[in-house]
């Protein structure tokens, strides 16, 4: 079972920063090529990186470097290639914080082609 | 004001740095042994750190700590990328990962940001850059088979 609650998933493309903010778990939305569009105020608290300083940067390259790898950001190049792309597993932040287990949702939402990266906290 | 000098010997001090290290090495289930270990490279960082800023202390010598300062910036994002690496794909594979490995994941990301208060915003954004583009350019040469390994 997901993280990421269906109603949240069925919500998507229209989820605004209030609707973001308040949820409990990380929402980023991406650009094709990862750059961050939205990023709400769990993931920012949970990252240590203001909001301000996270959207219009790269999530990948330069917000999150931890995730630029095969596992994530080609798992996301691919699905955004392919136009296709819900993938939940599980992963470690470890980049200026605490070791942090976490879950990570790929998703793409074919009709608006928007995208979304969803993090949860996992026990260890 | 400080100088550089001094302002890297505060970054390094051990009062500071050891019980960080020892929350992080804490904060997973490691044996005693492998604490041992994570708090014995915590120390010999740090001892590095205050041996760079001692040898090159003279106001003469500034640029060329900066430019040292960088250059450690650039190592411990390196070791840092590389202990994400071996975390993760073992995170994948096996469901788990060694503890020690997201200890020292997180040691050398806290000297990271400790270090970054001693580096200009501009120069944090080149050198990151620079960091991901090196590495990348490798990536996509390695991915489109361009790559020849020296026997």
């Amino acid at each position: 079972m997901s993280f990421v609650p269906t109603q949240f998933i069925s919500q998507i493309p229209s989820i605004d920063r209030s609707n973001a903010d308040s949820q409990g778990f990380g929402i980023v939305q991406v650009d094709d090529a990862g750059v961050i569009k939205l990023y709400n105020q769990w993931e920012s608290e949970m990252a240590g990186v203001a909001v301000s300083a996270a959207e219009g940067r790269n999530f990948f390259t330069h917000v999150a470097p931890c995730t630029n790898n095969r596992l994530m950001f080609g798992k996301f190049k691919d699905g955004v290639a392919k136009g296709e792309l819900d993938s939940e597993f599980n992963y470690t932040f470890t980049y200026k914080m605490k070791p942090t287990n976490v879950q990570i949702r790929l998703y793409r939402h074919a009709s608006s082609s928007t995208n979304w990266v969803l993090v949860g906290l996992r026990a260890a | 004001m400080l100088s550089l000098a001094q302002q890297l010997l505060e970054v390094a001090d051990s009062s500071v740095m050891v019980p960080t290290c020892r929350n992080i090495a804490e904060s997973v289930e490691l044996n005693a042994k492998e604490k041992e270990s994570v708090m014995a490279e915590s120390a010999s960082l740090s001892a590095q750190i205050v041996s760079l800023a001692t040898s090159l202390q003279h106001p003469d010598d500034e640029p060329d700590l900066y430019r040292s300062l960088a250059a450690l910036w650039l190592e411990l994002r390196f070791a840092w990328q590389r202990h994400n690496m071996v975390a993760n794909y073992d995170t994948i594979s096996t469901g788990t990962c060694a503890p020690i490995v997201l200890a020292r994941a997180s040691v050398a990301s806290y000297f990271l940001l400790r270090l970054e208060a001693l580096l200009t915003r501009q120069h944090l954004d080149k050198l990151g850059d620079s960091a991901v583009e090196l590495l990348d350019s490798v990536r996509t040469d390695v991915e489109s088979g361009n790559l020849s390994v020296a026997a």
